[in-house]
């Protein structure tokens, strides 16, 4: 076991005894003892070990699984359900015991597996935390320096000195998800409790999982949720009936199970794609695999990775270094929060954001396809050369589904006068399936060859976009679909 | 950091917190959302010491004879005692087989050690306990019967047995009711059985024969007896009977732990 794996599992398997009822957990063991007690092959000791098994029945959750998972990994788990997967998470969490294999897990496990587990609902969201933060094995002091924290990540307000019983399911996870994210673990294990959170919530998770991920902390992440896994995942895992069936990069995992999910398939009927696959990896073992659904996570914070630098190639022209510059800068502020954050303001400010709808009407809510505009009133407070305005769009997960601004797009800008006021108007298609969006903007500029930020404010306005038909996806791509007879009968 | 360079320590400390935690909720608990809140902790057993004085002592007139003149007020103090013993153990076999089944989350959720659970229980018991000292204190004074400070200085000698004794009880009766769900009918007769056993209205001296023989096998009754005899009555103590109490809690003690750390893995199994 090298120095870096956090997780080890040999031939993992879990069989749940179905017990025919709870006293037969007690006394079929007796009964066993106590066939022990005779040679193996004499009479009584069969008839005893046959009593013994009358009282149960063995049902495998999870046969002969193997893994290694390496510290500061971000794992992923899929598989319909009774697939085994919250079994080998709780396995790792330490609340069941495997059958037979073993298992090493090194550091803090902290783990989400359900809506406030270990919280008890008489007890008010503060207690609360503190019970969790003991049973996380941190002291009260530890929990009193980071009280304050929870309770604000958390954002229940009052309701944290109430009961917990009386809490929403949301309110129930935010409490969980901030004490979770205040404890310092070597290992998170979050299982299905992010999707009741409202939009705003989703994505602050989605940050500080970024934030766990970035600080080393590995992530074991069971999720229904397809494009998620994609995005917060190194790896993933596909599992069936118990078995591992692939495990690999998240986007093929993903497709894998896409294909399961469909009625009738089996896991034989997968051999196929999966063999593919794994020529597929092995025949370019050593060559990252150009992906465009963003499954490496990791290079929206690496700049080393090239995917950065692809966008703006066919850019020609500012010089390269002046558009580097003003990408990382875009990407580095991350909020971590959906909560509008703003900074700068003194040079020149965004006094208003606004976004019209197709009757140019100030609306937050669109149809998918309505020609949009979204418009940013700004006051220049000293000469501008070369003002560069830009907007980004994310989704509920953070991820960025559209960013342009006047250097990029090749539209830029006159220069602005001291007290000056201006009107700037993106507009556009708003092709972008139903679901919540978050529109951040910036208000920058060159000076020689060094960017000054201006003013930028993210996550400034949410907007919501409404479903006209039941297309499903990302991009509204908008296909015509025709048909004609090509036959000649 | 600290935490993996002494894990023994941090396991304990870690426990040491859980453990205060729960106990001062299951301290809580009882009295949370009541009008009169803590208020009950001493109402609860001056109502209970009110009722049996009226019953026992003035209706029945029944008398220890631990004094040569003994008052109804001295009967009173005397049950009260006893039954402050007693509802330390009943409360805890009343509450023992819920405890886990009544806490599914911390079993099957997460990494909890499940003891906890009996001993902060029973801590909490043992409080309500210290209280009800306090008001045989406070009481002895204001009748001008002030319990002795000599037998006050045995008492920790004669109470640990049975600190002891309720732990064990604890321990096996809270795993024994994760399996068997129908065991809270025994537990209610089981009680009223112990209640009766325990001497609690009437001194171990009127116990003869038969019944002596069967009873004196019962460590809650040495337990009230000593206690009557070391704080009200200041009569010496039968060592014999001292050094038996301990006997009997620290097996109860050590087979109610094992028995509850054997059978706790298989907990999450039945839950």
């Amino acid at each position: 076991m090298s120095s870096d794996t956090i997780i080890q599992a040999d031939n993992l398997s879990k069989a749940y005894r179905i017990w025919t009822n709870p006293a037969a957990r007690l006394k079929s063991p007796l009964i066993e003892a106590a066939a022990c007690a005779f040679p193996r092959s004499s009479t009584p000791h069969r008839s005893l070990t046959a009593r013994a098994a009358r009282g149960y029945r063995d049902f495998y959750a999870l046969r002969d699984v193997s893994l290694n998972i390496k510290r500061g990994e971000a794992i992923g788990i899929i598989g319909r359900n009774g697939s085994g997967k919250s079994t080998l998470l709780q396995l790792i969490a330490g609340t069941l015991t495997p059958t037979t294999g073993t298992l090493s897990v090194k550091g803090r496990v902290s783990a989400l597996l359900e809506l406030g587990s270990g919280f008890n609902p008489e007890f008010t969201g503060r207690e609360n935390v503190f019970i969790n933060g003991a049973i996380l094995g941190l002291s009260r002091e530890e929990m009193t320096n980071r009280f304050d924290a929870i309770a604000d990540f958390a954002e229940i307000g009052d309701f944290i000195d109430q009961p917990v019983k009386i809490y929403s399911s949301g309110m129930m996870m935010r409490l969980a998800f901030a004490v979770a994210a205040h404890v310092d673990s070597d290992i998170l294990i979050v299982d299905e409790a992010l999707s009741v959170g409202d939009a705003r919530f989703q994505l602050k998770c989605a940050r500080a999982i970024d934030r766990f991920i970035a600080a080393g902390v590995t992530l074991l992440f069971v999720s229904h949720d397809a494009s998620l896994v994609k995005r917060l995942c190194h790896h993933a895992i596909l599992l069936e009936h118990g078995h591992v069936v692939y495990a690999g990069k998240p986007n093929d995992v993903v497709n894998l199970y896409s294909k399961l999910t469909i009625d009738g398939t089996t896991v034989e009927s997968l051999k196929n794609d999966i063999i593919a696959l794994k020529q597929k990896s092995s025949s370019t073992p050593s060559l990252p695999v150009p992906d465009t659904q963003g499954t490496t996570p990791a290079s929206q914070t690496s700049p080393t990775q090239p995917k950065l630098t692809t966008p703006i190639e066919p850019i020609d022209a500012p010089p390269d270094e002046k558009a580097q510059a003003l990408l990382t800068d875009e990407r580095t502020h991350v909020p971590a929060s959906g909560h509008e954050f703003a900074y700068g303001g003194e040079l020149g400010r965004i006094q208003s954001v606004t976004t019209l709808g197709d009757d140019a009407q100030p609306r937050i809510w669109f149809n998918t396809g309505e020609r949009v505009t979204v418009r940013m009133t700004v006051d220049a407070f000293e000469d501008l050369h070369e003002p560069i305005f830009a907007l980004t769009i994310k989704n509920t997960a953070g991820v960025e589904i559209y960013g342009t601004n006047t250097l990029f797009s090749n539209q830029p800008a006159p220069a602005m006068k001291i007290g000056e006021r201006r009107a700037v108007d993106f507009t556009f298609d708003l092709n972008l399936m139903p679901g919540h969006y978050f529109l951040s903007f910036g208000f920058t500029h060159f000076v020689g060859d060094k960017l000054v930020v201006l003013q930028r404010r993210y996550d400034a306005i949410k907007i919501d976009i409404h479903a006209l038909d039941r297309t499903f996806g990302i991009a509204n791509l908008k296909a015509t679909i025709t048909s004609r007879s090509i036959s000649s009968s | 950091m600290i935490s993996k360079l002494t894990p023994l320590l941090s396991g304990f400390a870690r426990k040491r917190e859980l453990w205060w935690q729960f106990s001062l909720r299951a301290v809580e608990m009882r009295h949370r959302g009541s009008y009169l809140g803590i208020i009950w902790l001493v109402l609860n057993p001056l109502l209970m010491l009110a009722l049996y004085v009226t019953v026992f002592g003035f209706i029945f007139g029944s008398r220890f004879r631990g004094h040569e003149n003994e008052t109804p007020i001295d009967f009173a103090l005397a049950v009260f005692l006893g039954l402050s013993l007693f509802h330390v153990l009943s409360d805890t076999i009343s509450v023992a087989p819920s405890l886990i089944v009544g806490n599914p989350n911390l079993v099957k959720k997460v990494v909890f050690p499940l003891e906890i659970l009996p001993l902060a229980h029973v801590s909490a018991y043992w409080f309500h306990f210290l209280i009800n000292m306090g008001l045989l204190f406070v009481g002895g004074l204001i009748v001008g019967r002030p319990i002795s400070l000599t037998g006050l200085l045995w008492m920790p000698v004669i109470l640990i047995p049975h600190v002891l004794f309720t732990l064990g009880i604890g321990w096996f009766v809270a795993a024994l009711g994760v399996f068997f769900r129908d065991i809270t009918q025994i537990t209610q007769v089981l009680i009223q059985i112990i209640f009766y056993a325990s001497c609690i209205f009437f001194s171990t001296s009127l116990l003869h024969g038969v019944t002596w023989q069967i009873l004196k096998w019962n460590p809650v009754l040495h337990t009230v007896e000593l206690s009557r005899q070391a704080l009200l009555w200041n009569q010496p103590l039968n060592l014999i009977h001292l050094g038996y109490t301990w006997v009997a809690g620290a097996t109860a003690c050590i087979l109610g732990r094992w028995f509850f750390q054997k059978t706790k893995h298989a907990f999450a199994d039945v839950i």
